[in-house]
C-alpha cells in the first residue's frame, strides 16, 4: 500500500502515548495517528461527536487500546465498538502487560481482533509497539472507509 | 481537589463505607458526602440532592449495583456512576460500563479510587466545557452564516486527500445543484467548470495540496444551467484541526460576474478613450503645418524690424513647442494601442548612449551641469529598437537635466549584471516624493511645485519611457531619498543571448558584398568572443583573418602569416596595443602593414596616444560594418599587394 | 505430551503453498504446518472428522485462509469458524490475493482477525509471508488452551528436508505436507 491506514490509540497515560507515538514514528504512522484519552474521547473521535464534529471523514484502520487504561474500560470499549454497525469492523489490538489466560480469552470472546503482551522495559516495549505499527498499518488490509485515499 | 465535591454512596456494609470514606479523605478527595444503604434511600437522596459524583456497591440486598445504575442514567445522566465493589466477573464488569457506569474498582484495588474519581470529575468538567465552545461556536457559526447567506457566500470545506467537499445551501445556490444532486465531490464541482478553466481549477487545487500553501484563493467560470456563465471567487484557509488530516480546507465562494461585466465595461471605456485621444492628436496636428508654413512665409517676407523679429522668433518656438507635444501624445497613443513596431536587432548600448548624448548635447552644455558617463568598452548587446531606445534614454536624460538645479551632477551608467542590462540615469535634481515613485510613470503626472528648465511637457516622457521599456521586455524604476535629494531612473533590459557583435554571420554573409578582395588581416583582442566575431566578419567581407588573443602570439604570427592589416585591441592585459605597435613600427619589415586600433568607448581621448604609437587609424569598438568597410576603402588606396 | 499445530494454511495454489512452508521454515515459527487445500478439508481438519479422524488433538494457533477456492469457499469457511463456540476463538487472517472492497468488507464482517493481500510479484508475497509470520507467529497473544508444542527437540537437530520428512514419517498428519 502507499499510504497507511490511520491509527487511534486509546491510551490514557501520557508517558505511554508517547512512547507508542515514539515507536509509530518509525514506520511513518505518527502522522496518521489520533490519540486519545479514554473510551468516552475514542468514541466521541469515532462517531465524529463534539469536540471531534469536523473530522475528516472515514474510520481508522486501527484501533490500540494501550495498556495503562484500566482492562475492564478496555473491554467495556472493544464491546461498544463491536456492538455497533459502522463501527463493529474496524480491527482493534489491545495491548496489555503481563495478560493471564483469563484476559486473553476474554479479550477474545468480546471479539479483539489481537491482543499484544508488553513487557515493562521500556526499549523492549517501544520495539514491540513498531512492529505491531508495521503489521497494523501497512501489511493488514484494513476495512472499506479506513485507507486514505489518494488523489487520482 | 475541590473541597465541595458532592458525592451519593451507594453501601449497605457499614465497614466498607467507612474504609471508603477514609480513602477518599486520605486522597482531599472528601467533600459532602452522603451515605444510603437501601433504594429507597437511594431514590429519595437522587430526587433532593445534586450530586457530582454517585459511588455504589454491587451487592445490595434490595437491589444491584445495575438498577442502581439505570436510577441514576434515567434522572441525572451526566452524573459520572462509578461502581465500587468486591470480586465481580469481568463480563459483568464490562456490560455495566456499557450500559454507562463510568469507571468500575475492586474493593482490594481501593488505591484506584481516587484516581477514577478525579479523572470522572475533569472529564465531566471537559466536557461541559465542550458544550458551552460547541454552543458558542454554533451561535458564532449561526451568525457567521447569516452574514454569508447576506452576503450571498457560499461555504465550503474541502479534503484534498478524498475530494469531499462539503458546501452550504447557498454554495449549491450559487452554482445551481440541488442537495439531492450534490454528489459531495470536488469532482462534482469541476464537472461544472468552463473548459477553458478546467486546467487551471485542477493544477491549482493540486498544487495547493502539496506546496503546504496556507491560503486558496482562484477565480473561475462555471457554466449555470439557466445562467449561462458566472464568474466565481474561491477564498480558502488550510483548516488545522488536532485529528483532521492535514490537507482540509475551508473557505467561501462568491457570484463575481457582475464585478467582472464592470470591469471588462471599464477596460472598453478607457480603450475608447485611448483611441479618442489619438484621435485628436492626430487632428489637432493639422491645423499646425499651414500655420508654421504661413509663420516662415511671413518670416521672408515681411520688414525685418527688430520686434517683428522677436515676434516671429516667438511664435516660431511656440509653434515648435505645440508640435513636439502633440508629436509625444501621438506616439504615446500609438504605443498604447499597439500601433508601434519595434524593429528589433542587437544593438549595442554603447552606440544607444552615444546617440542619446549627442541628442542632448546642447541641452546639457546650456545647463552647466556635470555629466558623468560610465560604461565598460566591451559591447553590452541587448535585442532592441535603437531608434525607441535611444529615445528613452534621451528622454531619461533631458528630465535629469530639466529637474536640476544649476550646476548639478548626473551620472549615465551602464552596466551587465545576472543577465540584464542596467542602465540607470541618476541627477542631484528635485527628487520624487516617496508616494509618487510609481505614479511618476503615468500618463500626464507631473511631480508638483517643481522648479523647472525648459518648458513644461504633457507629462508623456515617461509615460512612454514605460512603454517602450515594457515592450522591449525590461522594467524601469524610479528611486528617489525623497524632494530634493535626487533621483535615479533606472532601465532593466534582458540581454541578448549571444554577446558578441553579430548574430548570425550566415544571415549577414548574404547582406555584404565583399569589400576585402583576399587582404591578410590580424586581429588581436583578448576577448575571445570579440575577436572571433571580428575575424569572422571579416571573412564574411571577403579577407583572409586570423584571430590570436595576446601581444606576444600576434608578434609571433607577423612573419609567418605577413598580414596587411592588424586590428590591434589597445586594452589588453600584459602586452597592450600600443606596445605591440610600437615593436611592430620598430621593424623595417612591417612598414607598409596598417595598424588599427580598437579602442573602447571611453577611451577616445587616447586618439594622440595612438597616433604615436604608429597607428594609422583608430577604430571604436564595437565596429560597426559600415565604419569597417569606409576605413579598408580608405585602406585600399593606400595598401599594396 | 499434547503436540499442538501452529498454523493451518487454507490455500489451493502448489506454489503459494511452497512459498509460505518455506518463509514459515527460515522463520523457525512453524514447526508444524498443515496444509489442506479447501474449507471442507479445512473443517475436517479442525474438527477431526474425514480424514484427519485419527490425527492428535489439538487445534492450531493460527489459520491463513486463501478466499477463493474451489468446494467450500474461504467465505464460507470463515463464517462455519466464527460461529462456532469451539472454533470462534482462533485467529483467522485471510491471505488472498483479493483486494476488492466487497470481499475486505465481507471477510471483516464475518470477524476475520487480519486481512493481508499477497503481493503481485514474488518479492512482495515473500516480504508480506514474513511481516504477517512475525506479528500472527511472535507478536500475537495466542488465545488460551493452545500448549507450545515441544517435539521440537528431536526435529531440530536434523536439516530441513530431513527435518519435514522425518516429521512428516512421525506425524500422520502432516502427510498434506508432503502431496505438495
Amino acid at each position: 500500500m502507499s499510504m497507511p491506514c490511520r491509527v487511534l490509540l486509546v491510551e490514557e497515560d501520557a508517558a505511554e502515548r508517547q512512547l507508542v507515538l515514539t515507536a509509530l514514528g518509525e514506520s511513518k504512522l505518527v502522522d496518521y495517528t489520533v490519540s486519545v484519552k479514554g473510551r468516552n474521547e475514542a468514541l466521541d473521535f469515532l462517531h465524529a461527536r463534539n469536540p471531534f464534529l469536523g473530522r475528516p471523514t472515514g474510520y481508522p484502520g486501527v484501533i490500540v487500546i494501550g495498556p495503562r487504561l484500566a482492562w475492564g474500560i478496555g473491554v467495556a470499549l472493544l464491546a461498544d465498538i463491536r456492538g455497533d454497525a459502522t463501527l463493529r469492523r474496524i480491527p482493534v489490538v489491545i495491548v496489555v502487560v503481563k495478560p493471564d489466560a483469563e484476559m486473553i480469552r476474554i479479550a477474545y470472546e468480546y471479539g479483539v481482533n489481537s491482543l499484544v503482551a508488553i513487557s515493562e522495559d521500556a526499549n523492549g516495549r517501544v520495539q514491540r509497539y513498531a512492529l505491531l505499527a508495521q503489521y497494523w498499518g501497512w501489511s493488514n488490509e484494513p476495512p472499506p472507509g479506513c485507507l486514505l485515499q489518494s488523489n487520482t | 481537589m475541590d473541597a465541595a465535591v458532592r458525592i451519593l454512596y451507594l453501601e449497605d456494609d457499614a465497614a466498607d463505607a467507612r474504609l471508603i470514606r477514609e480513602q477518599l479523605r486520605r486522597s482531599d478527595l472528601d467533600g459532602a458526602f452522603v451515605v444510603v444503604s437501601n433504594r429507597e434511600a437511594f431514590e429519595t437522596a437522587l430526587s433532593h440532592g445534586d450530586f457530582d459524583l454517585v459511588l455504589s456497591d454491587y451487592h445490595l440486598p434490595d437491589f444491584t449495583g445495575l438498577e442502581a445504575l439505570e436510577l441514576v442514567r434515567t434522572s441525572s445522566p451526566q452524573t459520572p456512576f462509578i461502581l465500587v465493589t468486591g470480586a465481580l466477573p469481568d463480563e459483568q464488569a464490562v456490560e455495566l460500563l456499557r450500559r454507562g457506569a463510568t469507571d468500575v474498582v475492586l474493593k482490594d484495588r481501593l488505591a484506584r479510587l481516587a484516581p477514577a474519581i478525579e479523572r470522572a470529575l475533569s472529564e465531566r468538567i471537559v466536557r461541559r466545557l465542550h458544550e458551552e465552545v460547541q454552543a458558542r461556536l454554533g451561535e458564532a457559526q449561526g451568525l457567521s452564516k447569516l452574514a454569508a447567506e447576506a452576503a450571498r457566500m457560499g461555504i465550503w470545506r474541502l479534503d484534498v486527500t478524498s475530494g469531499a467537499l462539503d458546501c452550504s445551501e447557498q454554495f449549491l445556490t450559487l452554482i445551481g445543484v440541488n442537495r439531492e444532486d450534490w454528489q459531495g465531490t470536488v469532482d462534482a464541482l469541476e464537472a461544472l467548470v468552463h473548459p477553458e478553466d478546467t486546467e487551471n481549477f485542477r493544477r491549482f487545487l493540486r498544487g495547493d495540496a502539496d506546496s503546504g500553501r496556507q491560503f486558496m484563493e482562484l477565480e473561475f467560470r462555471i457554466l449555470k444551467p439557466d445562467d449561462g456563465v458566472r464568474w466565481m471567487q474561491s477564498r480558502g484557509d488550510r483548516l488545522l484541526e488536532a485529528g483532521a488530516a492535514p490537507t482540509t480546507f475551508f473557505g467561501v465562494m462568491l457570484d463575481i460576474t457582475e464585478q467582472k461585466q464592470t470591469e471588462q465595461t471599464l477596460r472598453d471605456a478607457h480603450q475608447r478613450k485611448d483611441e479618442f485621444l489619438a484621435m485628436l492628436a492626430h487632428e489637432l496636428r493639422n491645423p499646425l503645418a499651414p500655420i508654421s508654413n504661413g509663420l516662415t512665409v511671413l518670416r521672408r517676407s515681411t520688414l525685418q524690424s527688430p520686434e517683428s523679429e522677436r515676434v516671429h522668433a516667438m511664435l516660431g518656438r511656440q509653434m515648435n513647442h505645440m508640435i513636439r507635444l502633440l508629436d509625444d501624445l501621438l506616439d504615446v497613443s500609438r504605443v498604447t494601442l499597439g500601433k508601434i513596431d519595434l524593429k528589433r536587432a542587437p544593438v549595442a548600448l554603447q552606440t544607444v548612449v552615444q546617440s542619446a548624448l549627442e541628442m542632448n548635447r546642447a541641452l546639457v552644455e546650456r545647463s552647466g551641469h556635470q555629466l558623468h558617463v560610465s560604461i565598460r568598452s566591451e559591447p553590452i548587446m541587448v535585442d532592441a529598437d535603437s531608434v525607441r531606445l535611444t529615445q528613452v534614454l534621451s528622454n531619461l536624460l533631458s528630465n535629469a537635466v530639466k529637474y536640476t538645479k544649476d550646476k548639478g551632477q548626473i551620472w549615465i551608467t551602464v552596466k551587465a549584471e545576472n543577465e540584464r542590462a542596467l542602465i540607470s540615469v541618476r541627477d542631484t535634481g528635485v527628487g520624487i516624493p516617496e508616494g509618487m515613485l510609481v505614479q511618476v510613470f503615468d500618463l500626464f503626472t507631473q511631480v508638483e511645485g517643481s522648479d523647472r528648465l525648459g518648458s513644461a511637457g504633457l507629462g508623456v516622457g515617461l509615460a512612454m519611457v514605460r512603454l517602450l521599456v515594457e515592450l522591449h521586455g525590461g522594467s524601469v524604476e524610479a528611486r528617489s531619498a525623497g524632494p530634493g535629494r535626487g533621483s535615479e531612473f533606472v532601465v532593466s533590459l534582458p540581454l541578448a543571448v549571444r554577446q558578441s557583435m553579430f548574430a548570425e554571420t550566415g544571415t549577414l554573409a548574404s547582406a555584404i558584398t565583399p569589400f576585402l578582395p583576399r587582404r591578410r588581416v590580424l586581429v588581436v583582442d583578448d576577448n575571445r568572443d570579440a575577436a572571433d566575431s571580428l575575424g569572422m566578419l571579416l571573412e564574411v567581407a571577403g579577407a583572409d583573418a586570423r584571430v590570436v588573443y595576446n601581444g606576444p602570439a600576434a608578434l609571433e604570427a607577423l612573419p609567418t602569416y605577413c598580414p596587411q592589416v592588424v586590428l590591434l585591441d589597445v586594452g589588453m592585459p600584459g602586452m597592450d596595443g600600443y606596445s605591440v605597435a610600437r615593436r611592430i613600427r620598430e621593424d623595417p619589415r612591417y612598414r607598409r602593414v596598417a595598424l588599427i586600433a580598437l579602442t573602447g568607448f571611453g577611451q577616445e581621448q587616447d586618439r594622440l596616444r595612438s597616433l604615436s604609437a604608429g597607428f594609422d587609424h583608430h577604430l571604436t569598438k564595437p565596429a560597426d560594418l559600415n565604419v569597417l568597410e569606409r576605413l579598408f576603402a580608405k585602406l585600399e588606396s593606400t595598401v599594396q599587394d | 505430551m499434547n503436540p499442538s499445530i501452529d498454523i493451518l494454511l487454507v490455500e489451493d495454489d502448489p506454489g503459494d503453498v511452497r512459498l509460505a512452508l518455506a518463509v514459515f521454515e527460515r522463520l523457525q515459527l512453524a514447526e508444524r504446518c498443515v496444509v489442506v487445500n479447501d474449507g471442507e478439508e479445512a473443517i475436517d481438519f479442525l474438527r477431526s472428522s474425514g480424514r484427519f479422524s485419527q490425527r492428535t488433538p489439538g487445534l492450531p494457533r493460527l489459520v491463513l485462509l486463501d478466499l477463493k477456492m474451489p468446494r467450500m469457499n474461504g467465505f464460507d469457511l470463515l463464517e462455519r469458524m466464527k460461529t462456532d463456540a469451539a472454533l470462534k476463538l482462533i485467529p483467522v487472517v485471510a491471505l488472498t490475493s483479493s483486494r476488492e472492497e466487497r470481499d475486505v468488507d465481507r471477510a471483516y464482517d464475518l470477524g476475520v482477525n487480519g486481512y493481508v493481500v499477497k503481493g503481485i510479484d514474488f518479492k512482495d508475497y515473500q516480504a508480506t509471508l514474513r511481516a504477517l509470520a512475525t506479528y500472527w507467529g511472535d507478536i500475537n497473544e495466542r488465545p488460551p488452551g493452545f500448549v507450545e508444542r515441544r517435539r521440537v527437540a528431536v526435529i531440530r537437530s536434523v536439516r530441513t528436508v530431513e527435518r519435514r520428512a522425518a516429521a512428516a514419517i512421525l506425524n500422520p498428519w502432516l502427510w498434506p505436507l508432503c502431496r505438495c
